[in-house]
């Protein structure tokens, strides 16, 4: 085999990877070509192609921003997303993360961008059996103060300061024009999966906040009580905080409760049917 | 189990898409296997999870990769390799594929399958790459020969002579995609009959088929069409060649009903028997 190592591989890939991401339209002086525009032509196979699979990937990840900004918008976004967030990730699956953020001073299209991305995320995101309400009705109330909660993996809260689950909704039913609106104020967010489906809904008063409290390991008693110290003042906390749980697992949000020691450290699961 | 050199012939397959999920689980079309994008499948769980093992339920699968860079410089990602070699044990792979080439560096993924020079550097570095793999696999891998649009001016030998060595050196299988020969033949202007000649007949496990979008003075390989007629005859040239080898079809974009590409599974059923006569290959 004829040796010729004019340039090491690791710079080669660096010069082309970098020709590929800038938009300049000269080829790598290493592409073998008959001319100077038939490397250009051959180079630009590769670059091209970079830009319509990344962009192909994002408009599935994103079919309601593509929709509002219509295909050429799309399609800029697009290329400028891909010429300055290469993916790092084994999976085009990952390659549209950053979208929300590089959209950062479109605050209202970074919010239909992170809605989009928790819905993609809900979609794959590991399974778990929701917990039915039948097995939670077996469960003693004086166990109640102790029990910490465990939720579906694919529950994702976000805050929404734009209509952009309202308007991924209506573009989805295809209503004309749809927009976006800024909200009076900050929305919260659910989304999640149960079964196949991937379920949204916004979020009561306190529900937010007793979610993050339930989600971080904290015992029933403790989130009621912060419940009933919020400002808008849950007069029975106790009474909200079991009104939340019960639309929790009538939701399929929890796949799973456990006691303390104290109670035998029972604790049950959600059971998968088959 | 097999003997080490004997090669499985899985019978005829398609690639599994999403599009056709539903139709496969309930009719259960007469395909002798699927090959799955193994990316797809690295997720934590939802339906790509849920139909993959609906479907492997009824038949066999292989697993074919996109990321594994094997002629990339950055490290190996063992990350990446600890997942597929999980999902080969899941879904009891029949084989795991991936490109001859490399798909970024610094830690940055392009999703292409890059060019690699062919020189003597870049055949040790992607041997020894291929043997790491294989290691940590527990098995040997099929690698692919990509098409390609431009080539290295100090690229020193022709792509069949680079995987012929590669092969016997690293000890590795090859997929051997005929439209991806067909694609850079043109490309590249070399005769793809010269090319089917010098593969290592035995190591080829399965072979691609795929449709590209001719535009004259170059071709793309776009997987949006049936395949192509010329496709067709170096097909029965490479079965000639190569004997009885597992074959399937690619179709990535404009994807039709199962029933179209049961049709052109039909012709490759027809175009294998015809290149060997007298030969009944069982799956």
């Amino acid at each position: 085999m004829r040796l010729n190592t004019a340039t090491s591989l690791a710079e080669l890939q660096r010069r082309f990877q970098t020709a590929i991401l800038s938009g300049a339209g000269t080829a790598p002086e290493f592409v073998a070509a008959a001319s100077a525009n038939d490397a250009e032509l051959r180079f630009r196979i590769y670059r091209d192609a970079y830009r319509l699979r990344l962009a192909e990937a994002l408009a599935a990840d994103y079919p309601a921003l593509q929709v509002l900004l219509g295909a050429k918008a799309f399609a800029d976004l697009a290329c400028a997303y891909a010429e300055s967030r290469p993916s790092r990730h084994y999976s085009i699956r990952w390659a549209g993360a950053g979208l929300a953020e590089f959209l950062g001073d479109r605050a209202d299209l970074a919010d239909l961008a992170r809605f989009e991305w928790a819905l993609s995320e809900a979609f794959d995101a590991k399974d778990a059996t929701p917990l039915d309400a039948a097995a939670l009705s077996t469960l003693p109330v004086e166990q109640w103060p102790k029990l910490r909660l465990s939720f579906h993996p694919s529950l994702r809260s976000i805050v929404l300061n734009y209509s952009a689950a309202e308007l991924w909704r209506a573009i989805r039913e295809g209503e004309p024009s749809p927009s976006l609106a800024e909200e009076a104020e900050a929305k919260d967010w659910l989304v999640w999966r149960r079964g196949l489906a991937i379920y949204y809904r916004p979020l009561g008063e306190g529900e937010a906040w007793a979610l993050d409290a339930a989600g971080n390991d904290t015992v029933f008693a403790d989130w009621c009580e912060g419940l009933s110290r919020m400002p808008d003042g849950a007069t029975d906390a106790a009474a909200t905080a079991a009104n939340l749980l019960h639309r929790w697992v009538a939701d399929g949000l929890i796949v799973g409760v456990s006691g303390s020691d104290s109670f035998g450290g029972r604790s049950l699961a959600g059971k998968s049917r088959g | 189990m097999p003997q080490r050199d004997e090669r499985p012939f899985l019978g005829f397959g398609l690639g599994l898409r999403k599009e056709h999920y539903e139709t496969i689980l309930a009719e259960k079309p007469p395909i002798e296997w699927f090959e799955i994008i193994s990316e797809n499948y690295l997720v934590d769980g939802g339906k790509p999870l849920y139909y993959l093992e609906r479907i492997r339920a009824d038949y066999p699968l292989a697993m074919h990769g996109v990321s594994l860079s094997i002629g990339g410089t950055d490290p190996l990602d063992f990350e990446y390799l600890k997942k597929l070699k999980a999902l080969a044990q899941r879904v009891e792979a029949a084989w795991i594929s991936d490109h001859l080439c490399w798909t970024g560096v610094d830690g940055v993924n392009l999703h292409d399958l890059l060019p690699l020079p062919y020189t003597e550097d870049t055949l040790r570095h992607v041997v020894e790459r291929i043997r790491r793999v294989q290691d940590f696999l527990g098995r040997r891998i099929l690698m692919e020969n990509p098409s390609s649009y431009l080539a290295y001016n100090h690229s020193g030998v022709p792509e069949w002579e680079f995987l012929d060595a590669m092969a016997e050196q690293a000890d590795c299988l090859l997929l051997l995609d005929v439209n991806n020969v067909y694609v850079s033949a043109r490309n590249h202007g070399f005769d793809p009959c010269e090319y089917l000649a010098h593969i290592p007949a035995k190591r080829v496990w399965q072979i691609h088929l795929a449709g590209h979008s001719d535009y004259g003075s170059y071709v793309i390989d776009t997987h949006d069409h049936p395949v192509a007629d010329p496709v067709w005859d170096l097909y029965e040239a490479a079965i000639r060649r190569c004997g009885p080898v597992s074959t399937m079809i690619e179709r990535d974009d404009a994807i039709p009903p199962l029933a179209e590409l049961l049709d052109e599974l039909q012709r490759a059923r027809d175009a294998a028997a015809k290149a060997l006569p007298g030969e009944t290959p069982c799956a």
